[in-house]
Parts: C-alpha cells; sequence; structure tokens
C-alpha cells in the first residue's frame, strides 16, 4: 500500500511532526523512502543565484553546496533515519509546489507526506506575484494522496486501527473513500465513515429549524447506506453517522470520538487546479485542527 | 595567444562544456581567467571593418556630444548624474575609442569596456529618443557587445546563456522532449477545470503557432495552462511546435550573433513547417525584439519580417477582449490600484502601448488605472533589462537601478503592477524582494483568467 514514501520536507520545524509520522509509516510498511527538500528558489532572471529556503542567503549552488545541504538533512534527522530500511535525499531548485508535483508525476509514490507551512512563506522569496502556500497548490494537483501532519498530537503514531473518511458527496469524495476502503481492507482496521451537515450561521447559509435538520440527517443516512454499503465489501468493522454543525468542529471533534489514527477527505474546493483560490476552507481547517494525520485526496 | 580553460573566445557548443563553465561557481576561475586572455586585435578590426556599418560610423561620428542624451538614462539619474553614465561618453569611450584606435586595444581596456557594455546600459533605447540627430546608443552597446563576446570578454552567465541556445536552442536546459511533456503535463493538471482543454502541439496550419519563454517550462509552468486556457476559452484554432518552441534570445544579450541566429532559425523553420496564420509569443519583452524586430535581419530576410505576421501576446489579448472572445466578467475587474509597467522592447521599440492600455480598460475598474510617470514609450527601463538582472558580477549595480522603478512605482501608490515581461516582472519581483515596498506584480494571463466570464459550454459540470 504504501511501497514508496515521498517526504517533501523543508528540514525546519515546520516538518518535524511530519517527519515522524513518515518514518513511522517507512517503519511499519517497509517503505522506501525518498525525502525531497526544494534547497532554493531561483531568483533574478537567468542568473544561477537562488536563494536558500533555511538560511535565506543568495547562495550559488554547485556539487559541494548540495553535498553540504545533504549532509544537513542527515543530521537533522539522525534520529529518525535509522527507522527506515531505505532511503534516499534528494534535492531540488525551482518553486517548492511545482518541484513536489514534478517529483511526484515522475516518480509516482504512494503518498507524499509534509508538514505544516514554514513562517517563511509570507516573504517575497516565495511569492509567485501572488498568494497560495506550497500546501494549498501541491494538494489542488497531486496526483497521489497526501497526508498532512500539522499538529504534535498528530505525529504520535502507531499503526491504524480507526480511519474516519469525511465525505461532502463530491465526485472528489468518491475517489477518497475508494482509496479509505482500499485502506481499511488491506490493514484490517475500522472505518467511519461520517457526514456534517452544515448549518453555520455564514451570511449564504439559510436558518432551519431542528425539525428540518434532523429530517435531512435522516435522509443524508439513508443516502449514504446506498452510496457506501454496497461497496465496502470485506469491511467489517464500519460505522455511520451524520451530526450537524460546523463541518470541519464536527469532524475533529468526531474523529477524537472515535480514537482516529487518520481523517481521509477529498478537497472540497470547487476550483480543484486553481492557484490562486483558497483550499477549501473545511479541509484547511481540519487538518489545522486535527489530534491525528489528515489524507486528502483530489484524483 | 593566451586562453583561458573556461574564459576564452571558444562560443560553448557542448552539454559538457556548458556542466563544466556552470560548475565554476560565480565564474570564479572565469573571470580570474579573464584579466589574462589576449586581445586579438587584428580580428577585432577586422570584423569591424566587415560589420560596422554606415549606420553606426554615422552615429559616432555626427554626435555633437551635446549632453541631452544625458537626462534620458535612467543609469545616470540614478548614479547621481556620474558624467561618466552619459550615454554618448558610455558609447565614445568604448566603441568609439576601439575603432579610432584600429582595434588595437588591450585586456584592461576590455574589462572595463565589458563593464561598461553590461553594466551602464540596458539597451533599452530611451536615448536615442531624446537625442537631436536620433542616435541610439542602445542598438551601438548590443553591437559593442558581439566584439566584447568574439574576444572572451563577456559576463559569465551570459556565455552560459548563449551556450545554452547552442546546445539546448533554448536559453534553460529543457529539452524539445521536456518542453512537450511538461507542456501536456501541466494541461492536464486544468483540464478537470476546464472541460476539453487541449495541449495542441505541431498541428498544421493552425490559425496560430504559440512560442514561449524556457523559464515558463522549467520553473513556472502554469504559465503554459494559462495561455493554454485561455486560447481554449477564445475558441482560438492553435498550436506550439516541438521544435522551435523557444521565442527568447540570451545570445542577443551577450553578443552572440551566431547563436542568435541559430535560435531565430529553429522558430522560423517551426513557422514552415507548420504553416500557421500567425504566431504569438508569450508576455516577454526581448523574446519579441529577438523574434520579431530583430530576427529576420539576423537571417538576412530580405522584407525584415518573420515568415508568418508574428504578434506579441499583448496584441492579441488586446483584440480577443475588443472582438469580445474573451468576456470579462465587470464585477470581477482590478479595484485595487494598478499600474502598468511598459516593457522597452515591444512599447518603445514596436509601438505596442496602445495594446496594453485597450486590456487595462477591459481589465481594471475606472478610476483604478494609474500610470508610472514617464510612460509608453518614454518609460524607464525596468532596472533589469538587456541581461542585467542575470549577471551576478553587477549585482549591485542592479540593485542600484531597481531604484528608479521603485519609485516610479511608489509615486502612483499602486498595489498591484501588471508586467506583461519576464525581465520587468524579475525586476520588479527583485525590486520588492530588495526594498519590501509592500507590492504584487503579475503577468496578465493569470489576472484574466480569474475574471473571464466563462462561456455555459464551456465550464465544468456539477
Amino acid at each position: 500500500m504504501f511501497k514508496k514514501i515521498l517526504f517533501a520536507t523543508s528540514a525546519t520545524k515546520a516538518s518535524d511532526h511530519a517527519a515522524r509520522v513518515a518514518f513511522n509509516i517507512s517503519n511499519l510498511y517497509n517503505s522506501h523512502m525518498n525525502i525531497l527538500h526544494i534547497l532554493g528558489v531561483p531568483s533574478r532572471g537567468f542568473s544561477q543565484k537562488v536563494t536558500d529556503v533555511k538560511t535565506r542567503e543568495k547562495v550559488e549552488v554547485d556539487d559541494e553546496y548540495i553535498a553540504w545541504v545533504k549532509e544537513e538533512i542527515k543530521t537533522y534527522y539522525a534520529e529518525l533515519l535509522p527507522k527506515t530500511k531505505s532511503y534516499e535525499i534528494k534535492t531540488l531548485i525551482g518553486y517548492p509546489h511545482r518541484e513536489i508535483l514534478r517529483e511526484i508525476r515522475k516518480n509516482k509514490p504512494d503518498l507524499l507526506v509534509m508538514g505544516r507551512s514554514t513562517e517563511s512563506e509570507g516573504s517575497p522569496v516565495y511569492k509567485f506575484g501572488s498568494a497560495g502556500s506550497t500546501l494549498q497548490r501541491v494538494i489542488k494537483a497531486s496526483d497521489c494522496p497526501v497526508l498532512l501532519v500539522n499538529r504534535p498530537a498528530a505525529s504520535f503514531w502507531g499503526s491504524i486501527t480507526n480511519i474516519v473518511f469525511a465525505t461532502d458527496f463530491s465526485k472528489s469524495s468518491d475517489v477518497a473513500f475508494d482509496f479509505a476502503c482500499k485502506l481499511a481492507r488491506n490493514i484490517n482496521c475500522e472505518l467511519h465513515i461520517f457526514h456534517a451537515q452544515n448549518i453555520s450561521l455564514t451570511p449564504e447559509s439559510e436558518i432551519f429549524d431542528q425539525d428540518t435538520i434532523e429530517q435531512r440527517m435522516r435522509e443524508k443516512l439513508r443516502f449514504f447506506r446506498k452510496k457506501y454499503v454496497s461497496k465496502m465489501e470485506g469491511i467489517d468493522n464500519y460505522s455511520i453517522e451524520v451530526w450537524e454543525g460546523v463541518p470541519y468542529i464536527e469532524i475533529v471533534k468526531y474523529a477524537r470520538e472515535k480514537f482516529a489514527d487518520l481523517i481521509i477527505m477529498a478537497q472540497d474546493s470547487k476550483n480543484p487546479g486553481s492557484t490562486t483560490e483558497e483550499l477549501g476552507s473545511n479541509i484547511k481547517q481540519v487538518i489545522l485542527r486535527a489530534g491525528c494525520p489528515v489524507l486528502c485526496m483530489t484524483k | 595567444m593566451p586562453e583561458g580553460t573556461l574564459c576564452n573566445k571558444k562560443p560553448i557548443d557542448s552539454a559538457e562544456a556548458l556542466n563544466t563553465l556552470l560548475s565554476d561557481t560565480s565564474g570564479e576561475v572565469y573571470y580570474r581567467e579573464m584579466k589574462s586572455i589576449e586581445v586579438d586585435t587584428k580580428l577585432l578590426w577586422k570584423t569591424i571593418q566587415n560589420t560596422c556599418k554606415s549606420r553606426i560610423r554615422t552615429w559616432l561620428e555626427i554626435c555633437a556630444h551635446c549632453g541631452m542624451c544625458a537626462d534620458s538614462c535612467f543609469l545616470y539619474l540614478v548614479d547621481d548624474h556620474n558624467p561618466k553614465q552619459v550615454p554618448a561618453y558610455k558609447i565614445q569611450s568604448t566603441l568609439g575609442e576601439i575603432i579610432r584606435k584600429k582595434g588595437n586595444v588591450d585586456n584592461n581596456f576590455m574589462i572595463k569596456t565589458m563593464e561598461i557594455a553590461w553594466s551602464q546600459c540596458t539597451c533599452c533605447n530611451r536615448c536615442a529618443m531624446y537625442c537631436p540627430h536620433g542616435i541610439d546608443v542602445g542598438i551601438m552597446m548590443g553591437y559593442l557587445r558581439g566584439l566584447l563576446y568574439q574576444q572572451g570578454f563577456v559576463p559569465w552567465e551570459l556565455k552560459i546563456g548563449a551556450g545554452m541556445h547552442r546546445v539546448y536552442r533554448a536559453q534553460m536546459d529543457v529539452t524539445n522532449e521536456d518542453f512537450v511533456d511538461t507542456f501536456e503535463w501541466i494541461v492536464e493538471e486544468y483540464e478537470d477545470e476546464y472541460p476539453g482543454l487541449k495541449a495542441p502541439v505541431d498541428i498544421q496550419g493552425a490559425d496560430i503557432m504559440y512560442t514561449v519563454n524556457a523559464r515558463e517550462v522549467k520553473h513556472y509552468p502554469e504559465d503554459l495552462a494559462e495561455a493554454a486556457i485561455l486560447f481554449h476559452i477564445a475558441g482560438e484554432n492553435w498550436t506550439v511546435p516541438s521544435k522551435g518552441w523557444e521565442q527568447t534570445s540570451l545570445s542577443m544579450f551577450a553578443g552572440d550573433w551566431a547563436a542568435c541566429k541559430m535560435q531565430v532559425e529553429t522558430v522560423y523553420d517551426a513557422m514552415e513547417r507548420l504553416k500557421p496564420k500567425i504566431m504569438v509569443g508569450t508576455e516577454c519583452g526581448h523574446a519579441h525584439r529577438a523574434t520579431v524586430v530583430e530576427g529576420p535581419y539576423w537571417v538576412g530576410r530580405k522584407d525584415g519580417r518573420p515568415p508568418v505576421k508574428s504578434i506579441h501576446y499583448v496584441e492579441w489579448l488586446a483584440d480577443a477582449l475588443k472582438t469580445g472572445k474573451l468576456k470579462i466578467d465587470p464585477a470581477k475587474r482590478l479595484k485595487v490600484p494598478v499600474t502598468l509597467q511598459d516593457s522597452c522592447n515591444y512599447v518603445r521599440n514596436h509601438g505596442l502601448k496602445s495594446a496594453t492600455r485597450e486590456i487595462i480598460k477591459h481589465i481594471v475598474e475606472p478610476g483604478y488605472f494609474i500610470e508610472m510617470s514617464p510612460n509608453k514609450e518614454h518609460n524607464y527601463c525596468c532596472g533589469g533589462g538587456g541581461g542585467f538582472n542575470g549577471v551576478g558580477l553587477y549585482r549591485p549595480q542592479r540593485n542600484k537601478a531597481l531604484i528608479t522603478k521603485r519609485d516610479q512605482i511608489l509615486s502612483t501608490g499602486a498595489k498591484l503592477v501588471l508586467a506583461p515581461c519576464h525581465n520587468c516582472w524579475d525586476a520588479i519581483r527583485d525590486l520588492e524582494e530588495e526594498y519590501t515596498i509592500g507590492i504584487e506584480w503579475s503577468f496578465l494571463k493569470p489576472v484574466i483568467i480569474k475574471m473571464l466570464d466563462i462561456p455555459e459550454h464551456l465550464r465544468p459540470r456539477e
């Protein structure tokens, strides 16, 4: 299932929690680990200079510099490296999101693991004229599942025993569902299918009375059973629930209640390929708040 | 004739030689060797006799040293009115001197000349507009660069850049296969969002053949996707060539005349092969100058034009907006203070000032567009033109040069600078990094995509 993991790292604190999870998976599933570090952003026309993402200095990248960076990464992950049987460290130059996507396309990993955005991402060094973090851009266009680890709580990972699959019934949710089932069958764990009915009182949302809300929830539950259960052959332990509330809060709460080791979601932006639109706010908030890693699927 | 191992008169002609030169960090050895290479004075004088024609000779002769060009040069202004930055002085003390001495100049002179040719002139040609005789120092500097290149006195990055064109027919190590592969990949990435979006490669007889800048392929292929999206929505019948797709020419900046010819020939060959109605080039200034304005003369085309009608991206865009091929949702027009960077290479030197302003009319809410001062054909260079952006040796001078553009932008009060030129885009990005004035900058494509009114049948189905 996870034969090849791509761990995209800034080799800074921002990737620490993700690193722990990435090495754990590699250890548990005997995965080959490809540690990818985008060491610099190209700058200044056709100049050979790049801005080093860690030191923020302008450097000229040569073999010696690359060797030094690789050595730094090895030192940074010295405690974790023994957990994996096979790994390689690769450094590239470019805009991080694009190079990560290029790497996914080239080497077709089974899973991409990433941490949170580095603090320096707001600086002009990374700016591509308009907003949008590396994370957002990668999730939107990635061909492989992306595992995000933001909070320290999320990084204490044993094996997977409980998966929460949160759906918004979109087309990409179907893809995420197939992956969740495949994973549940493969590692024989419990699958919890969940939908949160949005009743948050934003200016656009309608206000329903409680009877209507509960009526809708019953309908959704029926729809759930029809849509999903027929495809869940071989998965004995599962539960299905619909709650009402602010979706991301309910997803995080539900995952906590189910002792979830993993939340699987589809990225829910209506505009999946765009590099400038924000990621769907739900998935962004779930990533920020969840107590376990969040696996995002787009395709 | 003493020659360096890296710094010499021989052009780069293999990937191996390119890598060797690239591995010399910052050109350290290269510039050390440069100090001892010998000038082939005979060759220099012979070349001048063969190539320095009446226009340049006349210009050098009739210059009245009146100094009217001084205030036209942004590098003179930004350098505290340093008399050594007066355009007439810069060319008389270099090219003028070489000709007066019949090529008998030494290494020391050539190194100083190199500095003037690449760090004191961006070939923006603004001075020509203010000279009572119409003398164009930018053109003469371009010619001088050719002489310097021939003798091995060229900044390290530009020797590499010209070498890239010789080896890859692109300004970076992007092969034809890389280009097609990246183009198809990036279109694939966007096809869910734009149903029917295609990556048409090598289509014969298309209405439009689109050419690009290798940097788009290498570092931000989003630009290729954006071009594809806009052509698609506009309903154009278009294609890209699998060979001859690179429109730029660092060899022009380097003064490598032979490489200039080699590069532009691949684009013209693509035109002959695919026979499109027109060629549209990407949002790049010098690429337009190289392929559309100067290129025909490099390859000796008698009519002074490329094999098919060739236009700049802003011309296509202005027309698409004007004719309604592309429709803007008026509610989504830009409502932040916006200014526009006029690129020297296609505004001053090719008269396209009204095309960009036609675009502005459609995409900026009335009242939000502020012209820079000066503007249009009188606009100053971004500060990084003519190769200045990429040369590490002259970085401090380049950073100082950016101050002109910084102050021009600041006095508009704009928060967004539209820069439909790669060089300008880079310079403005760099000035934000260097001086942090809190601006955004953008090409036109991404801005327009966000505000398009997409016809029903081209929208994604829910």
